[in-house]
């Protein structure tokens, strides 16, 4: 009786001062593998230029059809990309969007990169609908090469904490802030 | 039939036939860039080059200029093509910018997928490509020399088809580029046909640019909306909800996402071939003008209130109803613009017809004589081309008569360029002529500003003479004495009198003009192609949108009134209501002052239009209409081809198809169920009228050419469309003329009511069309603005004193006495200065300096 015992405590004494296995999630945070494929960013040249171009294919590339992008043409004097177009519109559904990768294997630019970013829940299906206010990086920001720096062989950057600024205010903050809209509505 | 080997296979050819032609039609895949199959061959691209083996030797020639002869052996696919094929790919890509995700063309580029099949992966050329500056030709074209890979396709064009000359190539070698000559707006009023014919990026366009890519597009047919030819476009638009490509929602409401985004040919060869014209082309941003009418209003103590159809539809019911019985059905008329669909003008003539029992309709201009009746159909009984677009073509004589074929009917101008090129004689009549009209003209005479009707009397006397046929009429009018009266010579009409001559005339000239040309054409056995000006005119009037006519083309027994005995009889207040369908007489007809005093005289006005405009204020009910990329419909253009045009997206916020407004107005008033889809009413009127019986739906044929998948700009080629004629009833009459008496000149200047391609009601509203006429704009002859000391502006007064600042332009082809005025006359009031004719007189001052 006693055997079975100290054979299942065993197991515990072993583990019991090992490094703990559990993370208290809220509080402390799990590390990701480098090439973990979560929230979209959108990035910036060096000279703080947007990289995405309006092509379109990240949209045609996307198995969910969660992309969604209005182009137009850039000002001469005060360009906001390079090359001649921009995206006036950029909108992804996180609602739709499966995290397949594919919008960012088809950028030609190296506009998108894919973030360890989890914590993507949100109140309202509509607040699902990033736009690209949501996802672009501050200027500055050193740029990702995810996808393409793999097939590369480069070495993998960094993730960069860049997260969007909706999902990264605190919840009460946000109800806070939607009751106010709400009011003013 | 001669035969000979290709890959392998023996296979029969016609002599003269080229390798390329034969491959395609026998589905073998050979690239091409500057081959086109409607443009002369160039050879200059190499990427079609072929193994051709003939006896006993053997080497690479382009398929595309190589004739077959017996006993070739020719392989596409071999090693050594394939390498060459590689190698030329290199070349082209040498300075070809690598910007593809920012192109246009991406996803219909020919470059793009033959460097995916046969180009190289990786290039040798490491020095710097060269950079050449982008050019801005045309308010609506965009040209990217870098991009240019020199096929020659748009020279082709531009020179060839639309026999312009101000767009070529230059250079040689590495500095060669294509572009305009001039720094000045392209003169070509087929520019546009040049983004089709490029088979890359070069050649982009303005309304497109950036906005989308082809694969997210939905293409609905549809005919241009703009002249009476109907040519056949594609409408590429954005159809759906926000967040997808593929959920489409169809008949819902417009959200911001529902956008045409451009309009390309459709290619039919009974009417346009493969190419349109600029104006339908590029303007298509009117549907989302801000003018448009968003909801059904009502007139109440002076104040529009915005209601609901039900109660719009009501209302508008009761009273005409009230009307009818205080005062008689004679005291309803109604005018049309012509610019809905058949299904629309059949219940338009119905309600009228049928259901009120006034006969005052009718699609016309408001000109004095057309009081008489109608014109051509006292000729040929019907009223109708009894030519088609096609007969031009093959025509040896064609007379032109007083129509500017450049600003209403730009399509026709291409088949005449044809014609002209393969040796016919072409004879144009007008008041002046330019430019547009020397591409294809053999020889132009110009007859007095006034003498109209004494030209094309000239003509019929001079055919009468001819033929030793006497005309009822003319008997004792000499033929010197009409040239003389006209402003021509004698030598020249009896030159462009010959056998089986083709007249080509718009109805917007006067009713003995249209009547003499019609009978001279009987005489010389020839043809009339009767040019409308309204979009659908020739629709409306089959359909019975006509105080002469009843739907069918039969002589109604108790005619109604026309346009101008409407306007008069509003005047002495007989007319109580006035129904205008998509017209605003205000701004579309000559005379303001007097049409205004018959409007303000009208107790009820209804007005259904898609656009705001002056008339709308006058209005007791105004009802929204939809716009003919809105609603599905068949249009019957001016040689008489009933052709469909499909919705492409969703109604305007409450504006709805003219035939639903129509159908329940007749079924609120007769109580009885109306029809339940647009389709059904296409349906009965196959039925009922009779020139249209043996037309049945679905009207459109499409049969489809061999070209190769991997060449995007050909795709608009491969489906070729056709659709049915109607079946005039013609039959030859005699006919009896009066001379008339020929309006004096008098001092000052003459106005003239001219047309202009970029002044219509649809681009008078629409973005960016004032790049391409500005706005308040007249043309004077320079020698005259000389002497009036005009540089840039003037102040034309009229007989009254009154004022109008105008924009003055140099024609140098005008006469000195004649101002050319454009209509309609939405930026400026000039149509008071103008009588119903069309002419009218002013003195020219400078303006005053502020």
């Amino acid at each position: 009786m006693i055997k079975p015992l100290l054979k299942g405590l065993s197991i515990t004494f072993k583990y019991i001062f090992k490094k703990k296995f559990t993370v208290q999630y809220p509080e402390e945070r799990r590390e990701l593998p480098p090439r973990a494929k979560w929230l979209h960013i959108l990035q910036r040249h060096e000279d703080g230029k947007e990289r995405c171009v309006a092509c379109m294919l990240c949209a045609s590339a996307c198995p969910t059809e969660a992309i969604y992008i209005v182009g137009e043409e850039n000002d001469l004097n005060n360009p906001v990309s390079h090359g001649e177009r921009y995206a006036k519109v950029w909108d992804l559904d996180l609602g739709r969007c499966m995290f397949c990768g594919y919008c960012v294997e088809a950028c030609p630019e190296e506009a998108l990169a894919m973030t360890d970013e989890y914590e993507l829940a949100v109140p309202t299906k509509k607040d699902l609908v990033l736009h690209k206010e949501d996802l672009l990086v501050p200027p500055g920001t050193p740029p990702v090469h995810t996808w393409l720096g793999f097939y590369r062989n480069e070495p993998v950057a960094a993730h960069p904490v860049s997260r969007p600024k909706e999902l990264h205010i605190e919840f009460e903050e946000y109800l806070k802030r939607r009751g106010s809209k709400e009011e003013n509505e | 039939m001669p035969k000979f080997t290709l890959n392998g296979r023996e296979i029969e050819f016609k002599p003269g036939e080229t390798i390329l032609q034969v491959a395609w039609r026998e589905g073998i895949k050979i690239p091409v860039f500057c081959y086109h199959p409607h443009l002369p061959v160039y050879a200059g691209c190499r990427m079609c080059l072929v193994e051709v083996e003939l006896r006993g030797r053997k080497g690479l020639l382009p398929s595309c200029a190589t004739q077959i002869a017996e006993g070739m052996v020719v392989n596409t696919e071999t090693e050594e093509v394939r390498k060459a094929r590689r190698g030329q790919i290199e070349f082209l890509l040498l300075s070809h910018p690598l910007e593809c995700p920012t192109c246009d063309a991406g996803g219909e580029c020919d470059l793009q997928n033959l460097t995916f099949i046969y180009g190289p992966t990786k290039s040798r050329y490491t020095f710097e490509k060269t950079e050449k500056k982008k050019v801005k030709a045309h308010p609506y074209l965009e040209l990217y020399p870098n991009r240019c890979i020199l096929c020659n396709r748009c020279v082709s064009f531009y020179q060839e088809i639309s026999a312009n000359d101000d767009w070529g190539a230059f250079g040689r070698g590495h500095t060669m580029r294509v572009g305009p000559y001039r720094d000045k707006i392209l003169d070509s009023e087929f520019s546009g046909n040049m983004i089709e014919v490029c088979p890359l990026g070069a050649i982009t366009g303005r309304d497109y640019r950036f906005k989308s890519r082809p694969w997210e597009h939905k293409i609905f047919n549809s005919i241009s909306p703009h002249d009476s030819i109907g040519a056949n476009i594609k409408v590429y638009a954005r159809v759906g909800g926000k967040y997808s490509r593929g959920h489409i929602v169809e008949g819902g409401v417009r959200g911001e996402n529902h956008e045409i985004l451009r309009v390309n040919m459709r290619p039919n060869y009974d009417v346009n071939d493969p190419w349109i014209d600029d104006r339908t082309r590029f303007i298509h941003s009117y549907v989302n003008s801000t003018e448009r009418i968003t909801q059904p209003l009502i007139k109440r103590e002076g104040e529009f209130k915005e209601t609901d159809w039900n109660e719009v539809i009501r209302f508008v019911a009761d009273k005409l109803m009230e009307i009818r019985e205080e005062s008689g059905p004679e005291s309803i008329a109604a005018l049309a613009g012509g610019r809905g669909s058949n299904e629309s003008a059949y219940l338009f003539a119905k309600l009228l017809k049928d259901v009120l029992g006034s006969k005052n309709i009718d699609v016309r201009f408001p000109r004095p004589d057309l009081a008489n009746g109608d014109p051509v159909f006292e000729v040929l009984n019907a009223s109708a081309s009894s030519a088609r677009l096609k007969d031009v073509d093959v025509a040896e004589n064609i007379v032109v008569f007083g129509t500017e074929i450049k600003e209403t009917h730009p399509i026709v101008g291409l088949r005449l360029v044809r014609a002209r090129k393969k040796g016919s004689k072409i004879f144009y009549f007008g008041k002046w002529s330019g430019k547009p009209e020397k591409r294809w003209a053999t020889e132009t005479y110009h007859y007095d500003v006034l003498g109209e009707e004494m030209a094309a009397l000239a003509i019929l006397k001079a055919a009468s003479l001819k033929k030793e046929i006497p005309v009822e009429g003319l008997e004792n009018v000499s033929l010197d004495e009409l040239v003389k009266k006209a402003g021509l010579s004698r030598e020249w009409v009896e030159k462009a009198v010959n056998e089986y001559t083709i007249f080509i005339y718009n109805d917007a000239l006067s009713y003995t003009a249209q009547k003499a040309l019609a009978q001279a054409a009987v005489l010389l056995k020839g043809k009339v192609l009767l040019l409308r000006s309204a979009p659908n005119g020739q629709g409306f009037i089959d359909m019975g949108v006509s105080p002469v006519l009843k739907a069918g083309q039969k002589l109604e027994p108790v005619r109604g009134y026309t346009t101008i005995e409407i306007i008069e009889r509003a005047k002495k207040g007989e007319i109580k209501a006035l129904i205008l369908y998509n017209v605003d007489p205000l701004i579309e007809y000559p005379a303001k002052e007097e049409v205004l005093d018959a409007i303000k005289n009208i107790d009820f006005i209804v007005v259904l239009d898609s656009f705001w405009s002056e008339v709308t204020g006058y209005a007791n009910a105004v009802l929204p209409l939809a716009l003919s990329f809105e609603e599905d419909g068949s249009y019957t253009n001016t040689e008489g081809r009933v052709q469909w045009a499909e919705k492409a997206i969703p109604d305007y916020a409450m504006a709805r198809p003219a035939w639903e407004i129509f159908d329940e107005l007749i079924s609120t008033i007769t109580g009885k169920s109306g029809f339940n889809s647009v389709k059904e009413v296409t349906e009965k009127i196959f039925e009922e009228v009779e020139p249209y019986q043996g037309l049945s739906l679905p009207l459109c044929k499409t049969f489809e050419e061999p070209y190769p998948d991997e060449i995007p700009s050909l795709h608009n080629i491969k489906k070729v469309y056709s659709y049915p004629l109607v079946k005039y009833p013609f039959e030859e009459k005699g006919v009896s003329f009066e001379v008339p008496e020929k309006q004096e000149k008098s001092d000052g200047y003459i106005l003239v009511l001219s047309n202009h391609i970029y002044k219509t009601v649809y681009t008078l509203r629409s973005e960016d069309a004032e790049a391409l006429i500005p706005y308040k704009v007249v043309e004077m002859h320079p020698e005259a603005m000389k002497k009036e000391g005009i540089e840039e502006s003037a102040l034309l007064i009229g007989p009254r004193n009154e004022e109008y600042e105008v924009v003055v332009k140099a024609n140098k082809n005008l006469p000195e006495n004649v101002i050319r005025v454009f209509g309609p006359f939405l930026d400026y009031g000039l149509n008071s200065l103008i009588d119903f004719n069309g002419i009218g007189k002013a003195k020219v001052a400078q303006p005053v300096r502020r």
